[in-house]
């Protein structure tokens, strides 16, 4: 199995409005607490043919929440550098 | 004066495209059918700030959403906030500690003290709390 290390995580400010204004909202705080500090995280690549290659990450922030968080390497041609930006995240409906 | 151009067709001009976003379904299956990745973590470490109010020891976090731990001494509080954060943070995620400044923070009844940082290793010392209430006292002793 591949390994993945999300060394850093940018959120652009698009971005954190825009998981701010969903329903439930997410914070970049708590999508970082889950891809860079939790324990327990499960991650997968997808290789869209729309979107490109992107890696899936799900797990739960310190407070229980479950969330899937969509990032993309910053640099395609090289994703074990370590660098992502975040493209999207929800978290799982109550 | 020139002639203006007049624009007569928008075919060269393409909105900007929106991603639909996916719903946590679809989410949920993207993830289980893509390339397993195996989540390693390099090191790191998130910031807890410990601060003293109304006779209680508090632990938080900016990087950990809900994140409170609280004490009687500040030993108390730090070995809750450890143990806490040890069952949810990655084994190499390690935690940057810092006590808060608080001006007009008063410790006890008689004397009023300005808690200043490094007071959490100060305090783990006779000596260094003898520096907080008097860097005097604490040259002689």
């Amino acid at each position: 199995m591949a390994k993945v290390d999300v060394a850093v995580l940018l959120i652009d400010p698009s971005i954190e409005a825009k998981i701010n204004a969903k329903d439930p909202p997410l914070t970049g705080v708590e999508v970082r607490e889950v891809v860079i500090y939790a324990q327990d995280a499960e991650a997968s690549w997808s290789d869209d043919p729309e979107h490109g290659l992107r890696l899936v990450v799900r797990g739960k922030t310190y407070a229980g929440r479950e969330l899937v968080a969509y990032l993309m390497p910053l640099n395609e041609h090289d994703p074990g550098e370590g660098t992502f930006k975040l493209k999207t995240a929800m978290a799982k409906p109550a | 004066m020139g002639m203006m151009k007049v624009v007569t067709g928008m075919s060269n001009h393409r909105p900007s495209q929106v991603e639909a976003e996916p719903t946590w379904d679809e989410a949920v299956a993207e993830l289980e059918a893509g390339a397993p990745a195996e989540v390693v973590r390099s090191a790191r470490s998130v910031a807890v700030e410990y601060r003293y109010s109304d006779g209680v020891w508090r632990a938080t976090s900016p990087d950990i959403v809900g994140f409170v731990a609280t004490g009687q001494t500040f030993a108390e509080v730090k070995t809750h906030a450890r143990e806490d954060l040890a069952s949810y943070l990655d084994a190499a995620v390690s935690i940057d500690e810092r006590c808060v400044q608080q001006a007009g923070v008063t410790l006890g009844v008689s004397r009023k003290v300005v808690i200043f940082e490094g007071l959490a290793e100060s305090l783990a010392s006779a000596s260094g709390f003898l520096a907080v209430l008097s860097p005097s006292r604490a040259t002689r002793a």
